[in-house]
């Protein structure tokens, strides 16, 4: 199955679909109810994040429409957690020694899937990742129809889904939440915040030289009381100058964590 | 990638002998390839994955398919006279979660990341699987048995 690419224009929907979401007025206790259990697991999605650099909401968002939240199979296809996995996909994990906690699991299945390979994670690359994760088979196949796997239970979806069988209908209707209405609710209330890429920082924490830097030392040196030597490594004395001019380190700078 | 051989013993990385049949199903980016003899050709691409198991004569193939990431459906594939699998589409094969929906009073829509787990092939004709879905907030598991003749 082919594998559109993040392009400009696909950023640009999914920046626009996220904006315009709002949850159906029906279905707004059974979200609420949904992002409250998520919530109450939030340090086993933490603990997969760590392993995945994955956000735990987008792990929190997956597990939900995988299987109910359940920790006790296999995220890859709903396995029991006391074996590797006997269905497709088949022989999973394949390292590590049965029975599997939930956690390694959840780290071979977004790993097998290249969850782990992301380096950025925008609000674009969020939703991308997500709908790549479920399969592009709504994209590619009924692109009349946003999926269910991220809008279902908001005003971007009516109907429109692959039967158990497999068969499309027309008229069939996802009663799951879909994950970027988890994820834009979450945010909603203050429990996230997602940026999109052009709000990204410019400059990271680094301890290796990196082309530009030498730009913001120089402009750094230009408030009072900061004196940098300007070498382009963007380290502890530059983010140290950042966290004096703006009041936050660098972003990846590990002093922003304590 | 997947693989096997014709006693059924599945394989991750599936070997080739002189002067002994093989048959081996491999999956690259999404597509199915059947390699048997001198033929080699793709057989579905469109899923995520598949895992191939035949029959114990090899005269079908029971193929986990999983089209999304939460839909895993079961596809049956007959060998033919050119030597190759095609499709086998039958009344029992084409609606197993609606019959056993409609026998168990349950409402389709109301399925969650439905999964068809295959057990094994009982005969040349007829195969073992487990429907397991979420229904309701809570969990279905059901074995049946599929008749493909």
């Amino acid at each position: 199955m082919p594998k559109p690419g993040l392009t400009g224009a696909l950023a640009q929907e999914y920046r626009d679909l996220y904006q315009s979401c709002e949850v159906l007025p029906q279905k707004f206790e059974e979200v609420d109810d949904t992002v409250e259990s998520l919530l109450s697991n939030k340090d086993r999605y933490e603990a997969v994040s760590d392993m995945t650099n994955a956000p735990w909401y987008f792990i929190a968002a997956i597990h939900n429409m995988e299987s109910g939240q359940d920790f006790s199979c296999h995220l890859h296809n709903g396995d029991p957690l006391d074996e590797r996995t006997v269905h497709v996909p088949a022989g999973r994990p394949k390292k590590g020694t049965p029975p599997f906690t939930w956690e390694e699991s959840a780290f071979d299945a977004l790993r097998l899937r290249g969850v782990s390979r992301v380096r950025e994670w925008s609000l674009e690359r969020v939703l991308y990742e997500l709908e790549g994760y479920n399969g592009w088979g709504y994209r590619l196949y009924h692109p009349h129809v946003l999926s269910p796997y991220l809008w279902s239970f908001s005003n971007h979806y009516k109907s429109g889904k692959y039967t158990a069988d497999g068969r499309w209908s027309d008229t069939a209707k996802s009663k799951q939440c879909g994950s970027a209405v988890i994820i834009r609710r979450l945010e909603e209330r203050g429990e996230i915040l997602l940026n999109e890429s052009g709000n990204e920082p410019i400059f990271f924490y680094s301890t290796q030289a990196v082309a530009g830097s030498e730009n913001l030392q120089k402009f750094l040196n230009g408030i009072d009381g900061i004196t940098l030597r300007v070498d382009g490594w963007p380290g502890k004395k530059t983010s140290e100058a950042v966290k004096k001019a703006f009041g936050f380190y660098l972003k990846g700078d590990p002093r922003n964590d304590a | 990638m997947h693989g096997c051989i014709l006693d059924e013993k599945m394989t991750d990385t599936p070997s080739r002998k002189e002067d002994v049949p093989y048959f081996i199903s491999e999956v690259k980016k999404g597509a199915l390839y059947i390699e048997e003899g001198d033929l080699h050709y793709m057989l579905a691409n469109d899923a995520i994955d598949y895992r191939v198991v035949p029959s114990p004569k090899a005269t079908k193939l029971a193929v986990e398919t999983m089209l999304l990431s939460n839909l895993t459906v079961v596809r049956f594939y007959e060998k033919r006279e050119d030597g190759r699998y095609h499709p086998l589409v039958t009344e029992a094969t084409n609606g197993i979660w609606e019959n056993f929906s409609k026998k168990s009073g349950i409402d389709p829509d109301d399925l969650r990341y439905p999964r068809m787990k295959l057990i094994g092939w009982e005969s040349e004709e007829k195969v073992r699987l487990k429907l397991f879905a979420g229904y309701r907030h809570k969990r279905v598991e059901k074995e049946v048995t599929i008749s493909l003749d």
